[in-house]
């Protein structure tokens, strides 16, 4: 008689595959290819979706044609260009990093693309939504341009299709060289700049996050009395923007860019789209300061300021940083304890105020999750989480999304 | 599947190939017969997995080499980056300690300026000289009231020094000393000393210390020290 074979728990039954690789390598075909090869290694079949982040130093169309070269047509591919990257181990630079997933039948996936000119980002974002939305999506992953367009309305107009608490995440796309100058979103098998890459899961599939900054505030509350195009603060409390500035950093305040991404603006209070913030002393969400004008003597911000928003100066600490990355990964992992995926997206302003020490940010958030569990992330230009349910464009932050497939 | 009409075991420039692209393109062989199938013989089936294998693996070996050489360029980038901010920072905390020097030696010349200021001596009349005290006397105050009075009373050939107290509210025990160090001293030159507009406070702490009130002369107002001192002078 044959021993009957128990079947695993339901609850101990990894119903979700998945294996992330990353390759350094001076060729960017070779990097894509060797990326395909290895995550056809690991997997041992074909991945049904392969999430790719790669520094922007490789020839882009180059590195997923060698990516896609490896993998058979069948396999979707979406991601973005990245300022660093993390894989299962360890955050790296110079890296084509990609997690290959394989779906169950009961959970499938869908990839979107937008090509630019995007000249109405709250349209757009709203006829995008309803692209997706036509597909029943469970989750989506977000790759918008962060230099051509301001993602504030591009969200708004987004969850107004598929609704404010839907659950988005993911990143803005980055360069290795943090110069502001092109990144690049890829679908299908092709890069492309100014527009968005997602990734829609359909089916019976959840996701979690937590998102913290570490960056604490400093000195009372102000309002934002004028703002203009979303992102320039003129004045606060009626005071230019730039005097207060400088009245908090002193001569420091010209050392842009370095100073405006170690000490953001931090929002308290406020409304930003259609979510109000709580009100209190806790930093709901970051905007580092990317220049100033010293005529106007406005600030000019990375992320959306709405008028009348509650603004703080704030500082950290790189401990500060670290130990927030930590938080964020254990806050995630207390209310999914064990995920199928891992994803992780920080700013690339934090691998500035880290130095060398940016490494031990992954580590951190690493360490909380099994070894086993596949992990992918890196590092961008404006991060997307949701705060109190509705997701929010971030700076500055460290995320993360732990993924499973609901048994 | 039939051979490839030039296969890589049997091209004449397979052995000028290099070992990795050798391995790179025998990995590529999983559908020849002599690999998979009926056909396959079990030699060379064995060899072009284990050369696969050595392939990946060398594939690693690279891959974690030039992740090493990426992440040391990064680091010295950055290292570059940290040693300029320091360097920066260095220019900064230069200026900051000349300021701070600089300010520091004025305020040192003001202070010197104010203690000349606070222990004023005024020549009454021939042989008497006073010294009004107003405020707090600390040791570097008392040091230049009694430089000043003692100077004086030698250079004035003064008799009588007059120490006025009426801007005294109150005094503590270090200045109770201090003042009577100054009292003591002129009393050596040979010079009367007369304590005028003593208030009730200082006069208390003045009897807590070793003060003998018969080796002074006290009076109410400078003008009453003035008279007595008129008078004195006129008897002799």
């Amino acid at each position: 008689m044959v021993p009957a074979v128990p079947l695993p728990a339901l609850e101990s039954r990894i119903m979700l595959r998945a294996a992330t690789v990353s390759i350094v390598h001076e060729d960017a075909f070779l990097a894509g290819r060797d990326a395909g090869r290895e995550l056809l290694e690991e997997l041992g079949e074909a991945p049904s979706l392969v999430v790719v982040f790669a520094s922007s130093r490789y020839d882009q169309a180059q590195m997923l044609a060698g990516l896609g070269a490896a993998l058979p047509a069948t396999t979707r591919i979406a991601g973005c260009s990245s300022t660093a990257e993390i894989d299962n181990k360890e955050a790296l630079v110079g890296s084509v990093t990609a997690m290959g997933l394989c779906l169950s039948g009961a959970v499938g996936c869908e990839t979107f693309r937008l090509l630019a000119p995007i000249d109405d980002p709250y349209a757009s974002g709203r006829a995008f939504g309803e692209t997706i939305k036509a597909k029943n999506p469970a989750l989506l992953l977000l790759f918008p341009d962060g230099l051509a367009m301001n993602n504030a309305p591009f969200l708004l107009g987004l969850q107004e299709s598929l609704g404010p608490q839907f659950p988005i995440f993911g990143g803005v796309p980055g360069e290795a060289a943090l110069g502001f100058v092109n990144t690049y979103e890829y679908e299908g098998r092709e890069a492309f700049s100014g527009g968005v890459s997602a990734i829609a899961l359909t089916g019976p599939v959840e996701v979690v996050t937590a998102a913290a900054a570490g960056f604490q505030p400093v000195g009372v509350a102000r309002t934002a009395t004028r703002v203009e195009g979303g992102r320039t603060i003129y004045e606060l409390d009626g005071i230019p923007a730039l005097t207060l500035y400088r009245q908090y950093l002193g001569t420091r305040a010209n050392d842009m860019p370095i100073v405006g991404l170690e000490f953001p603006l931090g929002i308290v209070g406020g409304t930003i789209g259609t979510q109000r913030l709580p009100m209190g002393e806790a930093v709901s969400v970051i905007r580092g300061v990317n220049s100033f004008d010293e005529a106007t003597l406005a600030l000019r911000c990375l992320g959306e300021i709405p008028q009348g928003a509650q603004i703080t100066m704030t500082r950290a600490t790189k401990d500060d940083l670290l130990r927030a990355a930590a938080d964020a990964a254990a806050s995630a992992l207390a209310k999914m304890p064990k995920p199928e995926a891992v994803f992780f997206f920080s700013c690339a302003g934090r691998k500035l105020v880290l130095g060398s020490r940016f490494k031990e940010e992954a580590e951190k958030a690493l360490s909380a999750f099994s070894p086993d569990v596949p992990k992918i992330g890196f590092y961008t230009y404006g991060e997307l989480s949701p705060v109190e349910g509705t997701t929010m464009y971030h700076d500055e932050t460290f995320t993360v999304a732990l993924l499973r497939e609901k048994p | 599947m039939s051979r490839c009409a030039s296969c890589l075991l049997e091209r004449q420039d397979a052995s000028s190939l290099s070992p990795e692209d050798f391995q790179e393109q025998l990995s590529q062989c999983t559908e020849c017969p002599l690999v998979s199938g009926e056909t396959a013989i079990p030699a060379i089936r064995l060899l072009v997995q284990k050369q696969r294998d050595a392939a990946r693996a060398s594939r690693k070996q690279r891959n974690e080499t030039n992740k090493l050489r990426t992440e040391m360029e990064d680091l010295r980038a950055e290292s570059h980056k940290y040693e300029d901010r320091v360097m920066r920072l260095e220019v900064l905390h230069q200026t900051t300690t000349q300021e701070l020097e600089a300010q520091v030696a004025l305020a040192r010349e003001q202070e010197q300026t104010l203690r000349a200021l606070s222990a004023p001596i005024l020549r009454l009349s021939k042989g008497v000289i006073a010294l009004p005290v107003i405020g707090r006397v600390d040791a570097a105050r008392a040091d230049v009231m009694m430089k000043n009075l003692l100077a004086e009373l030698s250079e004035r050939q003064a008799n009588s020094a007059i120490l006025d107290l009426t801007g005294v509210s109150e005094i503590d025990g270090e200045a109770a000393n201090h003042l009577l160090r100054i009292l003591s001293a002129a009393r050596l030159l040979g010079a009367e000393v007369l304590l005028t507009g003593l208030r009730g406070e200082v006069a208390r702490m003045l009897v807590g210390l070793d003060f003998d009130p018969s080796r002074f002369t006290t009076l109410a107002t400078v003008e009453e020290a003035l008279r007595r001192c008129m008078s004195r002078a006129r008897s002799h």
